[in-house]
């Protein structure tokens, strides 16, 4: 028969069961589990395992205390335990600087997670506020309605009491102080404020009679009170200037207000005028009548036929306002950045008990002579315990502090976090953070300290290297090797990560430093192909042609007047700029293969020399280029020479561009790789082909030293001109190229940091295990040498389980690599084209790790006598 | 009182000084528990073993016993020289080998002494007569 057996964890915890009980407390228990089992199944077996051995360790660990309380339970006891944290530093440095950060990254990412996805909306009965959503069935993306569908909204849908449009986009807003700022601006109807049940804390909501007549139409957010207005009580009435439109202030709501996610601006919407501001589209939102839920509306809304979406290309969904929040940042997400950071500080954390052990074991000898002295067991736990407690205090005091002051400034700088989200740890994070030091503590105090005196007591054989020794070796590699390949994979990812932003964030560095401004430019769309119109499609392509023609003559227009303001140098119309969002299109190399993703442009004459890029090979376009009717040309960038065109005759060969396969481009020239979208390595294709007029374009103006200048001078032409030309934001262009690299900078630097502090500690865990491998076999190598053993031989034992672990981490940490950046590459605008770019420089550094590893206990064993090894036992 | 001012002076009650001659050393505060653990211990005899105390003291008090708590009071009365354990063979039966206790003169001598304290207290209780 065979005996019943149990699982790992109760094992590990009855090892607080004295020696002489255990097997005895080990085999009821087993029983029990099997009793368990057999009676209710297997996931009871584990309930009354975990509780009755949990149960064991705590009563044995306290029963241990108390014992050690008794007697002469003083400073010396202090004392040692401080001397022994100074006896081993680099253990005891490297403890600290890893439970700071591993409890500061759990704590604050507790906190994150939480507020996120748990706590709720700022609206009073937020459950009863839905979102309708209409998303694109294809590719899951939001699309607005029409106005006229929320008046059959408001009409089909009587388990709605209110329902509100709204809409947002970027606007220029000149601050009351004078400055010009890019803001979203949130254009609500007055029912939104409604929906939403929050009151103004001061003056009233504007309605739709008082804007009529001309009255105030703006509601502040508290803080831009505060900071615009220095929280004046008279700010009701004060003016704030968006784009070219004068608006009054009507309220202010109160702090902590935020709609959808965060302070803005909300400009009431007259849904008479929104169609002439361009807000003809909108999102919906709707509160719940009493007993109403969001699953009958949705039934409703189906049936319901809507002019402006087409069932078939649309779905219609009624989504809670909370999720609607919380959907910005997806659940899954953050539990598994959670999950990932577990793992990881999981295993830091074991490796820390292990070099706790690791050091513990080198101190056998001292507990052996203590225990002769008369001291026992629990006394000796105790004081290792009161070693662990010295460890992980000022690690839990650092953890507190960061928490307390780097966590909320570092999230608070996130613009995109929901409103609802505060970023300063409260009474329940920091209550964790007390339960997970007091876990810590017993954990690293205790566990070890059990492991190395066990057999404490009962004999001295524990003097020497017994059963523990093997099973922290076994253990230890288990360990390390996990931890190697965590620090391996995360590394390999973000070192490939790493130079795909290097080749965003980089290639500008020829752009002169602050000496361009981007600014957006939208031109409106011809009237009468507005609102849905009947028009043949000849009447169309007509309209369409003059609309082009008139963009022309405004390009030329708007260049002539900004070029002779002594502010600006240069004006260059393009499609896009590098940091704008990617384009991607097939493109076809007449006699040769298809490129299927290249970086499309579509620029003017002088592109490249505002970018700083000279031509490698050909020239650059011209302004004949550019004349109605030219010869179609086009240039191509390195990579695409490089990897489409023969080598040497890019210029001269002919591109066909999808889409557009009747004109068939002719390369003219080749410039170096400009970094073409965010996120996008050094090396994807590019193609650069004349701009075509279009009614979205980004202006790049030089200016000769004074960004407000240049920037005012475009906002003045603007306005002056008859056509309603409105520019929708503007930046530097060095600041629009970094702009979506920084996230993605900061994400990388926190996995380069974790990977390369789990290789430190990888390090500096395999350094202890080979020590102490060293240590317990001086005899061994002693022998060998004695019978003739070379120094290869010895080098090769000692270094053999370094390398195993090494080889073992390495190719697990590459398999890691590989999944992680499977899943980066389902991301849309990430592109490499090394699977593991950089993996020479890692094997290099994983190598110095290992032999900087090593290279103390080496020389410890290639200078072990035979002789004193052998009396030494 | 009396008490604590003779001994802040200096002074010596001999009374005194031999009750706690008598009741000082650790071993000689029993608690409920250890109380409980030495009767079982003591009833089963030579078949003492932590389980076997356990459904003992469960029998008679009626109360669900934690085992830990058990396997503790009797490593704790081990230490106190209350209780000695010993193991059986390794041949004697199949299974693991039990650790058997057996209560030491010191602790049999400990718990009359703590009958003593409890039938003193009890007795001449009115409010406790006749509650049955």
């Amino acid at each position: 028969m065979t005996r019943p057996s149990l699982p790992w964890y109760a094992r590990l915890l009855l090892r607080a069961v004295p020696d002489e009980w255990r097997d005895e407390v080990q085999a009821e228990l087993a029983a029990l589990g099997a009793r368990a089992r057999r009676e209710r199944g297997r996931w009871s077996r584990h309930r009354v395992l975990v509780r009755e051995s949990l149960d064991f360790a705590l009563r044995y660990g306290w029963d241990g205390w108390l014992e050690a309380q008794k007697g002469a339970w003083n400073a010396t006891e202090w004392r040692m335990a401080v001397r022994s944290l100074r006896r081993f530093p680099a253990v005891t440095v490297l403890t600290f600087v890893t439970l700071s950060v591993a409890m500061t990254v759990a704590g604050a990412a507790f906190h994150l997670v939480r507020e996120l996805a748990f706590s709720a909306p700022p609206y009073p009965e937020a459950e009863r506020v839905i979102d309708i959503e209409v998303v694109d069935r294809v590719g899951g993306f939001p699309l607005h309605v029409s106005l006229d569908d929320v008046a059959t909204l408001r009409r089909g849908l009587s388990d709605v009491t209110l329902l509100g449009a709204w809409a947002s986009r970027s606007e220029m807003v000149h601050e009351p102080g004078g400055a010009l700022s890019s803001r979203r601006v949130v254009f609500v109807t007055p029912e939104v404020m409604e929906v939403l049940g929050v009151g103004p804390l001061r003056g009233a909501l504007p309605t739709l009679a008082g804007v009529r007549q001309g009255g105030a139409s703006i509601v502040l957010p508290y803080g831009l009170w505060e900071d615009w207005f220095d929280g004046a009580p008279d700010v009701l009435g004060r003016t704030v200037r968006i784009g070219d439109v004068v608006h009054q202030v009507a309220a202010v709501m109160p702090p902590g207000f935020g709609f959808p996610y965060g302070e803005h601006l909300w400009v009431t919407l007259d849904p008479a005028e929104a169609g002439a501001v361009g807000l003809d589209r909108v999102r919906v939102v709707g509160r719940l009548a009493d007993g109403a839920g969001p699953a009958a509306v949705e039934v409703r809304l189906r049936a319901l036929d809507l002019e402006s979406v087409s069932s078939d290309e649309a779905l219609v969904r009624v989504v809670p306002a909370g999720r609607a929040g919380n959907s910005a940042v997806p659940a899954l997400l953050l539990w598994g950045v959670v999950a990932g950071l577990a793992a990881l500080l999981l295993v830091m954390a074991s490796n820390v008990g292990n070099l706790v052990l690791a050091r513990n074991l080198r101190r056998s000898k001292e507990f052996a002579v203590r225990s002769a002295l008369g001291a026992s067991r629990g006394r000796v736990v105790a004081g290792l315990f009161l070693e662990g407690a010295l460890l992980v205090a000022p690690a839990a005091a650092a953890s507190v502090y960061l928490m307390a002051t780097l966590v909320p400034r570092t999230f608070g700088r996130l613009d995109d976090l929901p409103i609802w989200v505060d970023p300063r740890p409260d009474a329940l994070t920091f209550g964790v953070l007390g339960v997970l030091t007091v876990g810590v503590t017993v954990v690293l105090g205790l566990i070890p300290a059990f492991g190395t005196t066990r057999g404490l007591g009962s004999s001295l054989r524990a003097a020497g290297v017994g059963s523990p020794g093997r099973a922290f070796g076994r253990r230890a590699r288990a360990v390390v090797t996990a931890q190697l390949v965590l620090a391996v994979g995360f590394l390999a990812t973000v070192l490939t990560v790493g130079r795909a932003l290097t080749g965003a964030g980089g290639a500008l560095a020829a752009v002169p430093e602050d000496r361009v401004v981007i600014a957006q430019i939208y031109f409106g769309w011809p009237e009468s192909l507005q609102d849905g119109r009947a028009v043949s499609p000849a009447e169309r392509d007509s309209i369409v042609e003059e609309f082009e023609d008139g963009l022309r003559v405004t390009y030329a227009e708007m260049r002539s007047v900004l070029e002779a303001d002594r502010a600006v140098e240069q004006v260059v119309f393009a499609s896009r700029w590098p940091g704008n969002e990617s384009l991607r299109v097939p493109v076809a190399v007449d006699g040769g293969g298809t490129a299927p993703a290249v970086e499309l442009f579509e620029i003017e004459a002088g592109y490249h020399d505002v970018l700083g890029a000279r031509p490698l090979a050909g020239r650059s376009l011209d302004e004949r280029d550019l004349v109605e009717g030219a010869p179609p040309v086009a240039m191509v960038n390195e990579p695409f020479a490089r990897a489409f065109l023969p080598p040497g005759g890019a210029v001269g060969a002919t591109l066909r561009v999808d889409g557009r396969d009747d004109v068939a481009y002719t390369v003219v020239g080749v410039v170096p790789d400009l970094g073409v979208s965010p996120g996008t390595s050094g090396a994807a294709p590019g193609l650069y082909v004349p701009l075509s007029p279009t009614n979205v374009v980004r202006i790049g103006l030089v200016h000769r030293g004074e960004r407000s200048a240049a920037t005012a001078a475009l906002f003045t032409h603007a306005a002056t001109r008859p056509d309603r030309i409105r520019i929708q934001w503007t930046k530097s262009l060095e600041a629009q190229a970094r702009e979506p690299v920084v996230v993605l900078w900061g994400l990388g630097g926190l996995i380069l940091g974790l990977g390369a502090f789990a290789l430190v500690l990888s390090a500096a865990s395999l350094h202890a295990m080979t020590s102490f491998m060293v240590t317990a076999r001086t005899r061994e190598i002693g022998v060998r040498v004695a019978l003739g053993g070379t120094s290869g031989q010895v080098v090769w034992l000692v270094i053999r389980q370094a390398v195993g672990v090494g080889v073992a981490g390495a190719l697990g940490g590459l398999v890691l690599a590989n999944l992680l950046l499977s899943v980066l590459r389902s991301v849309p605008w990430f592109v490499d084209e090394e699977p593991v770019a950089g993996a020479m420089a890692l094997a290099a550094l994983l190598a110095a790790s290992l032999a900087a590893a090593v290279w103390l206990p080496l020389r410890r064993a290639l200078g072990v006598e035979p002789a004193g090894a052998m009396r030494a036992e | 009182m009396d008490h604590v001012q003779s001994e802040r002076r200096g002074a010596v009650d001999p009374t005194h000084t031999v009750s706690r001659i008598r009741m000082a050393p650790s071993k000689s505060h029993l608690g409920e528990f250890e109380v409980l653990v030495l009767l079982a211990a003591l009833r089963l005899g030579r078949k003492a073993y932590g389980m076997a105390i356990r459904d003992e003291i469960e029998r008679h008090s009626g109360r669900e016993v934690a085992r830990a708590a058990v396997y503790v009071t009797l490593k704790r009365l081990e230490r106190k020289g209350l209780v000695r354990t010993e193991k059986e063979d390794a041949d004697a039966g199949p299974g693991v080998p039990r650790r058997f206790a057996s209560v030491t003169p010191e602790g049999i001598e400990l718990l009359r002494q703590n009958r003593q304290v409890l039938n003193s207290l009890w007795t001449g209780l009115a409010v406790l007569e006749g509650a049955e």
